[in-house]
């Protein structure tokens, strides 16, 4: 497979993910795929997180902001964005299995993942860097402390 | 420029780096580099660059960062990194002083760095601010958060 074949396998993945076209993932991914960062085995496991996903999001959005491959890896910056309207079961590791009431707050996630493409088929997002600070903090999992209030007032009127 | 070529020149970056040569940095670093383009975050050339760098390590005299993972594809080198450090000094950050808080800092992140005739001309990162704001006592969890995922309240 050349890079630019697995950059367009990556690239209908994202497309997938956004058209909630879950069917298209069983011809994308392979059966065991893995979610490394998000610790999910198997594509199974891996769908219902997205479903998850999208009943607690229903615009959840993800943009390919920058893509990159080498040998079998592509590695791609995105932008995920959604509004918590519906009940979302929570699967993040840092989190565990929580089920969250909508708050009805806008989010955005940024990150970097590693994907490995093996003969044509995702098999696994080996690693991946999150910037969860919006997000939790939009849920309200946390807040500024006394010190960085007082250290930058501007920001917390 | 040749991928490997351009891998090694942010190899060599990271070296300096960790061994506190600022000096090679004039030489990897591109007159016109930029990050963070009109943020409160902006740095530009070799000066912000070692500006940046050198508080930094006035506030973590210990900061290491070690490369975990690294590819490249045409002018692009990416790199998934760790970072272990100290908080033993102040680090003026945004024009803020924060004061020593001992702290051990340990976080993750991943830079796209843009290489060009062997010079670096500009870097964009995604880094686990969750873990190293709450490391430096900048956020905290709520009473929702700690119920939440207990085991992080540190």
């Amino acid at each position: 497979m050349s890079l630019e074949e697995n950059k367009a396998i990556i690239r209908s993945f994202f497309e997938a993910v956004n058209k909630r076209n879950l069917a298209l993932l069983d011809e994308l991914m392979a059966p065991d795929y893995v979610d490394h960062a998000l610790q999910l085995r198997g594509l199974e496991a891996n769908k219902q997180a997205l479903t998850e996903s999208y009943k607690g999001f229903a615009d959840w959005h993800e943009t390919i902001e920058d893509i990159t491959a080498e040998g079998d890896k592509v590695w791609v910056r995105f932008k995920g964005t959604g509004t918590h309207t519906g009940e979302y079961q929570e699967s993040l590791p840092s989190i565990g299995k929580t089920t969250l009431a909508p708050t009805g707050k806008k989010i955005t996630i940024t990150g970097v993942l590693v994907y490995r493409i093996v003969h044509g088929k995702i098999v696994e997002k080996e690693s991946g860097v999150y910037d969860l600070l919006d997000f939790y903090k939009q849920l309200g999992f946390i807040e500024p402390t006394e010190k960085a209030k007082k250290l930058f007032p501007k920001d917390f009127k | 420029m040749s991928l490997e070529e351009n891998k090694a020149v942010i190899r060599r970056l990271f070296e300096a780096e960790n061994n506190r040569n600022l000096a090679i940095l004039d030489e990897l670093i591109a007159p016109d580099f930029i990050e963070g383009r009109n943020t409160p975050f902006e740095l530009r050339g070799p000066e912000g660059y070692k500006q940046f760098v050198t508080m930094l390590f006035k506030g973590f005299p210990d900061w290491h960062e070690t490369i975990e993972d690294i590819i490249a594809e045409e002018d692009k080198v990416c790199v998934h990194l760790n970072v272990t450090a100290t908080h033993t000094g102040e680090w003026n950050f945004l024009g803020v002083t924060l004061a020593p808080t001992g702290k051990k800092i340990t976080y993750t992140a991943v830079n796209i760095w843009r290489v060009v005739d062997g010079k670096i001309v500009e870097r964009k990162s995604v880094r686990d601010l969750l873990v190293f704001l709450t490391q430096l006592g900048l956020i905290q969890p709520t009473e929702k958060g700690k119920k939440l995922f207990p085991e992080n309240v540190k």
